[in-house]
């Protein structure tokens, strides 16, 4: 990230090379159209290069800003968006390209940490949480979509987040 | 934080700890950063779907096309050099206003916004939000933490108007069969926020709403004035 500060293109290339799919993933799920996936992805890197000195090592990863702003800007052109889509995510096919084995094998291994915390959720939390972050659902479009007070919802969401992060710590505590 | 980051909040409260984070309060930087990583998390879970080849050719060609445009406009002289000077000024006192700006929000807010960082992360707590009633308090809003290990409630509303005068706002317990046990008076600051740390009873049966009330100065054993604030306890 402190190459891609630098202005040097090619890291910037390699960034994008290990981090599209998920940044695409990210906005195609929460937009449901590819084209405008692609728009935002382009969009994105390009945020990430010409404002790359908004980005503050002491606040968090690489990984966490460019996912904080891949989510923030795709649920902002949901919501400025707002049309029906009729497009169903689920059946986008997920043809992941293989990134470098490192990579590859770090990814795999938080995919399945998260996905371990996610199925010891009880299942309203978890279908609250891939609402908001798998969706780009607000709160109240979550509410009314399962039906359930929004009071209910936020409680699911903020517990379900809590377990989330005591699983994950525990996870990654026994991992060291 | 987590509220923050899941943009739970009401627009004024996520300004609020946006104001409140500008002032640099390490313990809630901390806690944004926790919470974006958490929050960040979540996608790796997800099937990865493989961008098209285009998006990359995009951002290269962008990428390349703005480096030359910049690389010429820095050959042409810069138009109106003097007035970059006023430029500067005037973003040097709108800084030191900021700056004035965030210290009056940091006394104000330093408290309370870390406190309730703390009372969202804690799984023990639940969360109750308090809406404003009807034409009275139509911005007022609030929320209870509920501490159920500690059972004490830590009270945050937003947005109320002054009290009229010789009445102040005072917080009740409604149990679910009707039994209004005062919990406190709150004090309005000249903001519209206030804010009530109080123990729940002991003995008094489940609890079903939280309200607000106009009620004399000093407070009453019994309501008597209007609803101006009201959450349902589920």
């Amino acid at each position: 990230m402190a190459s891609v500060a630098a202005r040097d293109p090619k890291s910037l290339q390699v960034f994008y090379d290990r981090y599209s799919p998920l940044v695409f993933t990210v906005c195609l799920r929460i937009v449901k159209d590819r084209s405008e996936a692609e728009d935002l992805l382009v969009d994105i890197f390009w945020e990430l290069w010409d404002k790359s000195d908004r980005f503050d090592a002491k606040r968090g990863s690489p990984i966490t800003y460019l996912l904080t702003l891949a989510r923030s800007r795709a649920i902002d052109r949901l919501r400025a968006r707002r049309k029906d889509v009729t497009s169903d995510v689920s059946e986008l096919s997920p043809t992941a390209p293989t990134p470098s084995p490192s990579v590859a094998s770090v990814s795999a291994e938080t995919a399945r940490a998260v996905k371990s915390a996610l199925a010891e959720l009880e299942p309203n939390q978890r279908e609250a949480i891939e609402c908001a972050f798998y969706e780009g659902l607000s709160h109240s479009e979550i509410a009314d979509k399962l039906n359930k007070p929004l009071g209910t919802v936020k409680t699911n969401i903020r517990q379900g987040l809590i377990q989330l992060r005591a699983f994950l710590r525990k996870e990654y505590r026994s991992e060291t | 934080m987590l509220l923050y980051v899941t943009d739970a909040l009401d627009a004024s409260e996520a300004a609020d700890i946006r104001a409140h984070l500008a002032t640099g309060c390490p313990e809630c930087a901390g806690s944004l950063a926790e919470a974006q990583a958490l929050v960040a998390h979540l996608p790796h879970a997800l099937d990865l779907i493989a961008p098209p080849s285009s998006a990359r050719e995009r951002l290269i060609e962008r990428v390349t096309s703005h480096d030359q445009t910049n690389a010429s406009n820095a050959s042409m002289p810069i138009p109106q050099a003097a007035g970059r000077g006023t430029a500067k000024r005037l973003f040097l006192t709108g800084a030191i206003a900021a700056a004035i700006g965030a210290l009056i929000s940091a006394a104000v807010l330093y408290l309370p916004i870390r406190e309730q960082a703390k009372l969202v992360d804690n799984r023990n707590v639940q969360l109750v939000s308090l809406a404003g009633a009807g034409k009275l308090q139509p911005e007022a809003r609030g929320r209870i933490f509920w501490d159920r290990q500690s059972n004490d409630w830590h009270v945050f509303v937003y947005d109320l108007k002054p009290p009229p005068a010789g009445k102040e706002y005072e917080l009740w317990f409604i149990t679910a069969d009707q039994k209004k046990i005062p919990a406190g008076i709150l004090t309005v600051d000249a903001t519209g926020k206030a804010s009530l740390k109080v123990k729940v009873p002991q003995n008094v049966g489940p609890l079903a709403l939280a309200a607000v009330t106009d009620e004399p100065t000093g407070g009453v054993q019994q309501p008597t004035g209007s609803i101006q604030l009201v959450g349902e306890l589920k």
